[in-house]
């Protein structure tokens, strides 16, 4: 399949990649593009490891091809804060809380948290817990995750207000 | 990487031979492209990069994206509408489809999870025919059609029966779900036994249809009355459930589900 130029924005700058099409989403940006944070691990939508945000709505990018990014906004954990910039309040709120150890599922909790804040600012610990199960953690425990991801949900609205 | 990789571990989309892409701009384009050789449908990709991790290598990619017309849910008198590629968090949270069917997209809202809902479509998970999808076993209670795009234009419909026997055109294009409207219709979809067993039930003024399912068994549709378990077929068993479990907790399933739609 001969490649093609696929333009979308990504983390905010407009890039057009030559890719094949039908290469998956997660691939094009980790070697094409070269966001390592965009994390593979079970290549089949079910582990999250790999969660970016489309037009800011969630999706796994292993199980996406790379032509359904056309066009769209794609955001990844690279994006999240530049360097020599503040940490995004997610990013903060997880160091403090030790809420990752191996780290592999961390990029893809805080798009999913990222997704989450911006539909339910003030979420309760349910709606925390049912977005988060679409993630899977297998050393942390998601009690850190969750305390996290209600501080940051309160670091972010005090920001707002101030 | 991907040569490595290659039949030392299951082969997935990464892996495999890359696949030819055919974007389709319309209903017709679509039905030429997927009468190709080797050629599938995408929707979402959700289930399609399952597929791939248990053999599946299609030839060719048929991208639906660019065909608004499957697309859309509309609530007419006699019926409503649902395209085949709606999303599981667009249908769940559809007011029309909430006014004119109460309990049916909350129970679409359960299925998948919130990183999933966003992109999978209910054509997908009728499409993919895995047991363990539920939309198939939502629709049976609420007897709709899939209606699918005929080649010389128009739609041919066929029940959620009909998709588990294969009997539907080919090449198959799932254009929308047809569910019929029914004075006094409620819904509620019983799940806490999931995976063992689910149950949907559909009452309305002139009567009412129940489903009940596992991760398994292809969905089953009874009638809604107090009898309803008796009716279950005696093959209605898998390894993980009885047949006797299933009726027993069937009724208890049923019976829930009754008191969720007398609360309401
Ligand atoms: C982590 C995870 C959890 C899930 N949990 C649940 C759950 O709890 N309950 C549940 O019911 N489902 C669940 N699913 C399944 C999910 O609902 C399906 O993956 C999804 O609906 C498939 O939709 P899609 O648009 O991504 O399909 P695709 O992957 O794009 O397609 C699936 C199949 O359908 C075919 N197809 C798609 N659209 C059409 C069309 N219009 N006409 C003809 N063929 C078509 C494709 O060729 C392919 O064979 C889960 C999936 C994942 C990944």
């Amino acid at each position: 399949m001969p490649a093609e130029t696929i333009r979308f924005t990504l983390d905010g700058r407009e890039v057009a990649v030559t890719a094949e099409p039908a290469e998956p989403l997660a691939n094009l940006l980790r070697e094409a593009c070269g966001i390592q944070g965009v994390r593979v691990a079970c290549s089949r939508a079910v582990c999250g490891a790999c969660t970016i945000l489309v037009d800011g709505e969630p999706a796994a990018s292993c199980a996406m091809f790379a032509y359904q990014a056309e066009g769209r906004a794609v955001e990844t954990v690279a994006g999240l804060s530049q360097p020599g910039q503040a940490l995004h309040p997610l990013q903060e709120a997880f160091a403090r809380h030790a809420a990752f150890q191996c780290g592999t599922c961390t990029a893809g909790f805080l798009m999913l948290a990222k997704a989450l804040l911006a539909r339910h600012p003030e979420p309760d610990r349910a709606t925390i817990a049912e977005w988060l199960s679409s993630n899977i953690c297998r050393c942390t425990g998601y009690g850190a995750i969750i305390a996290a991801v209600e501080e940051a949900a309160a670091m972010m609205r005090a920001e707002k207000m101030a | 990487m991907r040569a490595s990789a290659h039949g030392l571990i299951a082969t997935t989309i990464a892996t495999a031979p890359r696949a030819e892409l055919r974007r389709a701009a319309s209903v017709p384009e679509a039905l030429d492209l997927l009468a190709l050789p080797g050629a599938v449908a995408v929707a979402g990709g959700t289930d399609l990069c399952a597929q791939y991790n248990e053999g599946a290598q299609p030839a060719r990619l048929v991208a639906l994206d660019a065909v608004e017309e499957l697309r859309g849910i509309t609530v007419a008198a006699d019926e409503i509408r649902i395209g085949a590629l709606t999303t599981h968090a667009a249908g769940s949270t559809s007011a029309p489809l909430r006014a004119a069917l109460p309990g049916f997209p909350e129970a679409w809202a359960m299925l998948a999870n919130p990183r999933v809902r966003f992109r999978a479509t209910i054509g997908g998970n009728l499409m993919a025919r895995r047991t363990r999808y539920e939309m198939s076993l939502l629709l049976t209670a609420l007897g709709a059609e899939l209606r699918f795009a005929a080649p010389g234009g128009g739609v041919v419909a066929a029940s959620a029966h009909d998709l588990w026997e294969g009997r539907i055109p080919q090449p198959a294009l799932l254009h929308h779900i047809a569910i019929p409207r029914r004075r006094g219709a409620r819904f509620t979809y019983q799940r806490a036994l999931r995976p063992q067993l689910t149950l949907a039930l559909h009452l309305h003024d002139a009567g009412g249809l129940a489903a009940i399912g596992t991760e398994w068994l292809r969905p089953v549709a009874l009638p809604p009355d107090d009898d309803t378990l008796s009716a279950l077929p005696g093959s209605f068993a898998d390894p993980v459930i009885s047949h006797w479990y299933a009726r027993r907790a069937g009724a208890t399933l049923l019976r829930r589900a009754r008191e969720a739609l007398d609360a309401r």
